[in-house]
């Protein structure tokens, strides 16, 4: 496993990586190491490269410049597909379920890498792996969700779905956009000791964005502050001071 | 920073400067006007728009309206060529979605990955589509009737194929305007392009589809009528027999059973859809 000298434990792996959209830079020569099991903020202002960052993780996007390595094997010759589906699985915000289908077909949808055609395809007409399923959601909290139409669920119980989909996809990685951003203060919270506990104990790697320094301190072991595209910081969360944050959110000061 | 694809074209349309007037708007409104106004003058009119001696038959006609003729005998016969329409639409309408949706799918290119694959696909099925939808089904149908005889099976095939290069267009228009969250999400749990079809695009693209199928099919049904003027029978035929007899009463009964036909079908598809949005 170990690769290029890279400590055995390191599954996530991004050397001078940049990505730019049309010309412009989302993300300069950005350098990063994450071991197995950390739980690591992606902190920054909004335009600031935090998707961009999870995105080329997950494998949506390439990066125009730089190398991605996950597991020690570089992302570029893994096509999207089931031997990624195993390493990185990725929750955005809300959007990314697909609402007429029923929450049962969302969550089968996390096993779609594994499973043949023939069988995705009998999973619409009935329930594959039902006790996978149904376990998925009992864990997530929404048991009694299964057969209902996915575009009736409430925000936070969408979010649930995304979490139970993951839980069915089983990735080492799991990657998520701002999981809380559009919920009241109380039911983020939840949703994040929710999601904190299915990652931990499993052993698996959390990498997400948030906007909100509380949640860092509360169930993060390490931030990582972007901003226009560049390393601003990273640290363990213990060593995250005020001031560090104050410089990451300040308004451009080259800006008239 | 996401790179996305909604929120960057909206506003190139309002930074457009309104003075910037051979590039905006009004150009092309001028230019439609005037093609709007060459094309009246370019017509021949003659004397008048209408026959002196038509004005009598145009009176008579709509005099009829509101004496259509109900006898029993006459209404069996609508009854059973409404019936035939009816046949000829559904069964045109089932063959059009057989073949348009895997075509509307291929010439969605959202199959193929590399663009390689993907763009001559899209062109090829695109073309295939529109050519299919360039010839009127009335023209299919003469061509069908001196191919295959005045059997039921040339009416279909004259509206299926049409009606197919229609409804592939739309269905592959529908295919890729679905929203692109899910379908990444989708592709992020090792999902291949076929599965993010079946178990993403499909799903989300259905209700949209189905109203329009049933959109096409009020539409089928008025083509089905027209079918009966190549002599394959229904209401066209019909109409056509009564008019050339000027029993305009007749006519009227036959145009009253087409328009109730469109609405029931109307009423049938609004019903679908509540139960589909629901």
């Amino acid at each position: 496993m170990a690769h290029n000298g890279s400590s055995p434990t390191t599954i996530v792996r991004l050397e001078s990586v940049s990505k730019r959209y049309n010309g412009t830079a989302a993300l300069a020569s950005v350098s990063l190491q994450i071991r197995e099991g950390e739980r690591v903020a992606v902190l920054g202002p909004s335009g600031s490269g935090k998707t961009t960052l999870l995105h080329l993780v997950a494998g949506i996007e390439r990066p125009s410049e730089g190398h991605v390595q996950l597991a020690g094997q570089p992302l570029s010759s893994m096509s999207a597909g089931p031997r990624l589906a195993e390493l990185v699985g990725m929750m955005h915000q809300q959007l990314d379920l697909v609402p007429h289908l029923s929450v049962k077909h969302n969550v089968q949808a996390g096993r779609l890498g594994r499973w043949s055609l023939w069988k995705s395809l009998l999973s619409l007409v009935s329930l594959r792996e039902s006790e996978m399923v149904e376990r998925a959601l009992e864990r997530v909290g929404i048991p009694e969700k299964l057969h209902e139409r996915t575009s009736h669920l409430s925000g936070g119980e969408q979010q649930r779905v995304a979490m139970a989909r993951l839980l069915a996809q089983q990735s080492r990685v799991v990657l998520a956009d701002e999981p809380v951003a559009s919920l009241d203060p109380a039911r983020a919270e939840d949703l994040m000791d929710l999601l904190v506990s299915i990652v931990t104990e499993s052993g698996k790697t959390l990498i997400a964005s948030v906007h909100s320094t509380h949640l860092t301190r509360k169930y993060f072991s390490r931030a990582v502050g972007l901003r226009e595209g560049t390393l601003e910081f990273d640290l363990p969360v213990e060593q995250l001071t005020d001031e560090a944050l104050k410089r990451l959110y300040d308004i451009a000061p080259s800006l008239p | 920073m996401r790179p996305s694809s909604a929120s960057t074209t909206s506003p190139q349309a309002s930074r457009n400067p309104r003075g910037d007037f051979f590039r905006g708007r009004g150009f092309l409104t001028l230019l439609l006007v005037a093609a709007l106004l060459w094309s009246l003058t370019s017509l021949s009119w003659g004397s008048s728009p209408v026959h002196p001696g038509g004005l009598g038959s145009i009176g008579q006609f709509f005099q009829a309206a509101i004496r259509p003729d109900l006898s029993a005998e006459f209404l069996g016969l609508v009854v059973g060529s409404a019936w035939k329409t009816v046949a000829y639409a559904v069964a045109g309408i089932c063959l059009a979605v057989g073949l348009g949706l895997p075509l509307g799918i291929l010439a969605s290119g959202v199959l193929a990955r590399s663009p390689r694959v993907k763009v001559p696909g899209i062109a090829g099925f695109r073309f295939l589509l529109g050519a299919m939808r360039a010839v009127h089904e009335l023209i299919w149908a003469w061509f069908f009737v001196a191919a295959v005889g005045l059997s039921p099976a040339a009416a279909i095939f004259a509206l299926a194929i049409p009606y197919a290069g229609i409804l592939g267009r739309i269905y592959a228009d529908i295919l890729n305007d679905v929203p692109d969250e899910p379908l990444r999400a989708l592709r992020a749990s090792g999902a291949s392009e076929i599965k993010v079809l079946l178990y993403g695009r499909l799903p989300m693209a259905l209700p949209d589809m189905l109203s329009y199928t049933f959109y096409r099919f009020e539409c089928a049904i008025r083509s089905a009528a027209i079918m009966g003027f190549v002599g394959v029978g229904g209401l066209g035929m019909q109409i056509q027999l009564s008019l050339a007899d000027l029993y305009f009463d007749e006519v009227w009964t036959l145009l009253y059973a087409l328009v109730a036909l469109v609405l029931l079908v109307d009423l049938w598809s609004s019903w679908v859809r509540r139960y589909l949005t629901s």
